[in-house]
């Protein structure tokens, strides 16, 4: 298994910056000029060449020239060699629009997106199994249609539909919880209710239909045909057999979306107005906020090239016939 | 199966603890406080150096931070300038080149943060933090956009070259005079101008004019963006300022009372610090949550939603059964802004037609936009000058602000002679933005503009690719964009459409150019305020509405929303520090919202 787990590691290596070396690509020659966007209206050529120096636009893209570098009176780095190689080495510039540094920024969201997002994966998590397990146990009976019949609802309805309707009625209509808003600290907890039923609600539908399904394929086997021959009782079949083999689905959904359960929901963040980093993410757009951006691509594909792995190693554990080598 | 049991229960008891964990967490909150003032507010600052402050959101915090010489009267209407670290208005030579400032005495500068001076109490302001504010202002490795406020003054190009020249921004020489700025005592100030440029007491009513203490700018260098320094009625804590989330103002404790209260005069000890102890501002993107924490009595006073404007107003301008019993009132104020679609004047195709371009114009329906797009909170344009200027005339009469759908359509006949005959080709309409209202509006202009037998291809980006299309590399052909007023003046309209601010980024993002706009232009700008030049701006307006490089939206009308508790509200433009005028009946909001 060590082999195998400094394999993958190694090749995570090139994958990452293979993905960063396309953005940072993407940022030098596609995307518009950061300068344009922080002068704001009615700059002069001197206010622009200013923005530039300070964001380091005056640099080559690539490779620097220290003659010329020193001819300019500048620090000697070219673009790439200074934020490509700074961010490869998890030093962060400043952010552009906040003029503070990326990696304290991400340190202080990050948090704040899980708090919302691990609560709602967990409950929901459980409660598409407890539900697709009714619908298993039940097939083509009343619990099992109604669930099913719940679960494409759940799906056919926009999510900011949902948010919007848990807003309106359950915040401000009956006011049992905060209709928006976040503080600091513990004061946060209550702000977290409505978001989290509102992010469950909306996610449960996709879920219970997926392990359904997952779950039925199962039932149908031959050795639980066969088990249910030799006299296993349904409930022992389900509970002990059945859920075990279907963990291996559960698994690779489950680990690949915990990288995202950091990012936060772009949605859910800017409804609720939670200050986590999903909406970091969004401002850096609209912004052109490239050390987030880059900063933000990085975390995030070097956290899912580690949950893959993961998953892979989760295997194991679960299937007794997945060997690593 | 016991296996499978233990992690059902482990995970039953996990999922228990967040429940009651969340449950127990409404036990403990808290109340609104009574002694601070709540407010949305829906983008966040940039900066909090005055030098670098060009934004609408930033210069809504820093103006309760910081004071100028300068600033407007809050109640008043039109506009009218009053002294605030100055004594009175400035004493100007006769041919308009000297200006001669006193400044009040006895005012210290406050930093929340106490890193600077110990007690938080810094030095007098004296003659000397306004230079040295003034000189970063065109300091080259301060990024800002408003060095062009001190344009006209002696040495000042002089100065900037000599920052850019200066690779090392640590060597600048701060003493270094400007020959166009002079302290000749602590309290008085001499500027001297290469020309004259009468709307410098506007810009000395401009945040970025602020004095800034040297000495705090040395210890918060780059921070200086987030320390905010000054003299202003509320000061700024860096822990206070939780980016995308909370700002929280405190009242700033040595605050004299009022802008134009001399720290001697004897000022009743209520009345010498803003009425409220704190303003907190709440930070939400979207329109509708923060609707319904304002209808809850959260937020004291509020906008109202374009997708709310049904739950708030019912007829007109009359507000709904439901809010009035509330005690809720309505604030109106025009804005002295104007938005428009901008006709790129170097495009081969709309910048050459001009036939094309009122055609355009006069098959635009204003009305109609206004009424579904800002529920009727807007003005059909009658040329770029705005209202509440001295030279707006609501009943001006401008064919091409008119929807004349006939008018139109004769007009495209030249147009299409203009062309050669041939048919108008397909034109790219960019908007700065690709959310349903901008793609609601693509739409109506686009039908619009089909009644001519104008085919528009609606591009929707976001403000950074708009940018750089308008400014950068004008390639837009006919875009969407707007003009918030610095100052009352109709100068600060009429400098869009002067030819030599057409350049990368420069002010004229049409490219607008007209030799006779510009000779009058350049006679007005040198002018003070006076009949000949009220003469001078309509002659230029007239140019514009006749050669219609802008088709003209709307000027748009604020709207907003107070609680019966909040008290001395007023819809503002230009004035900083207002907030510091605002009270809260503290018996009344303890009531809360009327049920039933």
């Amino acid at each position: 298994m060590l082999a195998y787990v400094i394999r993958r590691i190694l090749m995570t290596v090139p994958i990452v910056l293979g993905i960063l070396l396309i953005t940072f690509v993407l940022f030098s020659y596609v995307a518009p000029d950061p300068a344009f966007t922080v002068a704001g209206r009615g700059k002069k050529p001197a206010q622009l060449r200013a923005i530039r120096k300070e964001m380091g636009l005056d640099k080559p893209v690539w490779l620097d020239s220290r003659a010329k570098a020193e001819q300019d009176g500048r620090e000697y780095k070219g673009h790439f060699n200074s934020q490509f190689f700074d961010v490869v080495l998890w030093r962060f510039p400043e952010s552009i629009k906040y003029h503070q540094p990326v990696g304290e920024l991400i340190a202080r969201k990050a948090p704040v997106s899980l708090a919302v997002q691990l609560p709602i994966f967990l409950i929901e998590l459980g409660l598409q199994l407890i539900l697709a397990l009714i619908c298993a146990f039940n097939r083509g009976r009343w619990p099992d249609l109604v669930v099913t019949f719940g679960a494409v609802l759940g799906m056919c309805v926009p999510y900011l539909s949902i948010i919007i309707l848990g807003q309106s009625v359950l915040g401000f209509g009956a006011g049992i919880f905060p209709v928006a808003g976040w503080d600091t600290g513990l004061k946060s907890v209550h702000f977290m209710a409505l978001p989290i039923l509102v992010g469950v609600a909306a996610g449960l539908g996709g879920g219970v239909r997926f392990y359904r399904t997952v779950m039925l394929d199962e039932v149908y086997t031959d050795y639980v045909r066969t088990a249910r021959a030799k006299g296993v009782s349904r409930n022992n079949m389900m509970l002990t057999h059945v859920l075990r083999n279907v963990f291996i689905p559960v698994v690779t959904q489950t680990v690949t979306v915990l990288p995202y359960l950091l990012l936060g929901s772009l949605l859910l963040e800017r409804m609720f107005q939670i200050p986590g980093l999903g909406g970091l993410m969004v401002e850096a757009l609209f912004n052109n906020d490239r050390p987030i951006l880059l900063a933000m691509t990085y975390g995030i594909s070097i956290a899912y090239c580690v949950m893959l792995m993961l998953t892979d190693i989760a295997y194991t554990l679960v299937d007794p016939r997945v060997r690593l080598s | 199966m016991r296996k499978v049991k233990w992690i059902f229960f482990g995970y039953l008891a996990v999922v228990g603890a967040l429940v009651v964990g969340i449950a127990l967490s409404f036990a403990s909150v808290s109340a609104r406080d009574p002694d601070t003032l709540y407010i949305v507010y829906i983008s966040d600052i940039k900066s909090l150096d005055p030098a670098e402050i060009s934004d609408v959101p930033s210069s809504r915090i820093a103006g309760n931070l910081f004071e100028c010489l300068y600033n407007y009267d809050y109640y008043k209407r039109p506009y009218e300038l009053i002294s605030e670290l100055a004594t009175a208005l400035p004493e100007i030579s006769k041919d308009g080149l000297e200006y001669t400032i006193h400044l009040r005495k006895g005012i210290h500068f406050y930093d929340p943060d106490g890193a600077v001076w110990p007690g938080k109490t810094g030095p007098e302001v004296k003659a000397k933090d306004f230079i040295y504010a003034w000189k970063r202002v065109l300091d080259f490795h301060l990024p800002n956009p408003n060095a062009a406020i001190f344009d006209a003054v002696v040495g000042a190009d002089e100065w900037q070259k000599y920052t850019e020249d200066t690779k090392d921004e640590s060597k600048i020489d701060w003493d270094r005079p400007i020959a166009g700025f002079e302290a000749t005592d602590d309290y008085t100030i001499r500027i001297k101008l290469k020309e004259p440029f009468p709307q410098l007491v506007y810009a000395l009513a401009h945040l970025p004019s602020a004095p800034m203490s040297r000495e705090a700018v040395d210890k918060y260098k780059k921070k200086t963006r987030q320390h905010p320094v000054g003299t202003g009625p509320y000061s700024l804590s860096y822990n206070d300022h939780l980016q995308q989330q909370r700002i929280l103002l405190k009242r700033n404790p040595i605050y004299r009372g009022g802008p134009m209260v001399d720290p001697g005069t004897p000022v009743a000890a209520k009345d010498r610090l803003p009425k409220m102890d704190r303003i907190q501002f709440e930070f939400f993107e979207e329109d509708l949550p923060p609707w319904y924490v304002f209808r809850e009595g959260l937020f004291d006073y509020h906008g109202i939603p374009k997708d709310a404007y049904g739950q708030a107003i019912r007829t007109g301008t009359e507000l709904t059964p439901e809010l009035v019993k509330q005690g809720v009132t309505l604030v109106k104020e025009p804005e002295p802004s104007i938005y428009y679609y901008g006709f790129n004047m170097q495009d081969p195709l709309v910048g050459k037609n001009k036939s094309l371009r009122q055609a355009m114009c006069m098959a635009f329906n204003r009305d109609q936009f206004i009424a579904t797009f800002r529920n009727g909170r807007g003005m059909r344009p009658v040329g770029p000058i705005v209202p509440g200027f001295p030279t707006f005339d609501p009943n001006l009469k401008n064919p091409y602000a008119e929807f004349n759908l006939e008018a139109a359509l004769e007009k495209m006949k030249e147009a299409v002679r203009v062309n050669g005959g041939e048919p108008i080709p397909t034109i790219r309409l960019l908007l700065p933005g690709s959310d349903t209202t901008f793609r609601q509006m693509g739409d109506f202009v686009q039908r619009n503009m089909a009644q001519i037998g104008v085919t528009l291809d609606v591009d929707y980006t976001n403000w950074a690719n708009f940018l750089e299309q308008v400014e950068k590399k004008k390639t837009a052909q006919f875009y969407q964009l707007g003009w918030n007023t610095d100052w009352p003046d109709e100068q600060n309209i009429l400098q869009l459409f002067w030819s030599k601010n057409i350049s990368e980024g420069g002010l004229n993002s049409s490219n607008y150019a007209n030799a006779e706009f510009d000779k009058l232009y350049e006679q007005a700008k040198v002018m003070s305020d006076s009949p000949e030049r009220r003469e001078l701006y309509k002659k230029m307006q007239a140019i514009v509405n006749e050669d219609c490089p802008w088709m003209g939206m709307f000027y748009p009308m604020d709207f907003a929303l107070q609680h019966r508790w909040l008290k001395n509200f007023k819809l503002v433009d230009y004035v900083h520090g207002w907030m510091a005028n605002l009270e809260i009946d503290k018996e009344l909001r303890k009531q809360g919202l009327p049920r039933g």
